[in-house]
């Protein structure tokens, strides 16, 4: 392409940042790493056919979050036949906390966890996307192709789990 | 506007929501202003925790992870006890009120069969049990199950026994 960036640029640019993603979407690693490839097969698929994008981060990030939306309305029965652990995934031995754990405190990190996998999943899309990714009410409407009142309205629901979980009042 | 917002308001308003009245008196208060801030701390606290921590490793229970097998085989194992409820069970159960009947018959022809026996002992004085009466003193009950009739008829004749008797 020209002047655009080449498919190994945004790989090393964004393929990380997608995993988590796509894991914080589906709960996951293994899900959430063969959703990744997909997301670059149809980046390899969409530059191969010319097609330009203004933000070719937005793009991906849109695409991978339709496809983790697809992947969880694929039905229970794929989900469940095929779940398995991998080892290396199992944690067989004790890890060492990270310095932002250890700040944290583990009660803490364990509530505000719980409270993330309680969300439905449209409020962590938009959390997700509002929050970590940085979109605006309006880019994430877009993208999820809802009304920006119900992005706000998804979004305040999970705000006040979170905050809850995170420490705080709430009244 | 000088009522402080509630933390209702304050969320809608850090999640793009709320009216220009109250934009404004969060501008003006410091109380407001400062649990506005306490809020956007602790989302980034929560978005700190999601960024760059793992999630704790789950230790789904058993109940949790086969919930699906487990219901599955407990939906079968009823199915499977209504199965031989209906086609196994009714069909023995039949038998059984023959069985109760058969029984009864039985019984009545041994009782009815006792009393003729006894009937006859009465009338002849040479039956099997006569001996008996006699020996226990009571013709008409040889075996003392019935009770002896000079106990309950008063009219009966009580002269001819003692002579038997003796």
């Amino acid at each position: 392409m020209e002047g655009g960036p080449s498919y190994d640029d945004l790989f090393d640019a964004h393929a990380r940042r997608l995993h988590r993603l796509c894991r914080l979407l589906l709960s996951d690693p293994q899900e959430a790493e063969e959703v990744v490839q997909e997301v670059f097969l149809k980046l390899h698929k969409a530059q191969g056919e010319g097609t330009a994008a203004l933000s070719w981060a937005a793009w991906l990030t849109r695409v991978a979050v339709n496809l983790c939306h697809d992947r969880r309305r694929a039905g229970w029965w794929p989900r469940w036949r095929y779940r398995t652990d991998r080892i290396e995934d199992v944690g067989l031995m004790a890890r060492e906390p990270n310095p932002e754990e250890a700040a944290i405190g583990e009660e803490t990190l364990r509530r505000i966890w719980t409270a993330f996998r309680r969300l439905s999943d449209r409020q962590r899309e938009v959390f997700v996307l509002r929050h970590l990714e940085g979109w605006t009410t309006e880019e994430v409407a877009t993208a999820l192709g809802l009304r920006a009142g119900s992005v706000k309205s998804h979004l305040f629901r999970a705000v006040r789990e979170l905050r809850t979980a995170a420490g705080g009042s709430y009244r | 506007m000088s009522r402080c917002l509630s933390e209702r308001t304050l969320m809608r308003l850090i999640t793009g929501g709320g009216r220009e009245a109250q934009r404004a008196h969060l501008a003006a208060c410091d109380r407001c202003e400062a649990r506005y801030r306490a809020i956007g701390d602790a989302l980034d606290r929560v978005t700190e925790v999601l960024l760059h921590t793992e999630p704790p490793l789950r230790s789904p229970s058993l109940l949790a992870r086969y919930w699906m097998p487990a219901t599955a085989a407990a939906v079968a194992s009823l199915a499977l006890l209504v199965w031989v409820e209906i086609t196994v069970w009714r069909a023995v159960t039949p038998a059984q009120p023959e069985e109760v009947t058969a029984f009864l018959s039985d019984l009545s022809a041994t009782m009815f069969s006792a009393r003729d026996a006894l009937a006859a002992g009465d009338d002849g004085a040479s039956g099997p049990f006569s001996a008996d009466g006699l020996a226990s003193g009571c013709p008409s009950d040889p075996l003392a199950i019935l009770g002896c009739e000079s106990d309950t008829s008063s009219d009966a004749p009580t002269d001819t026994y003692p002579e038997r008797s003796r």
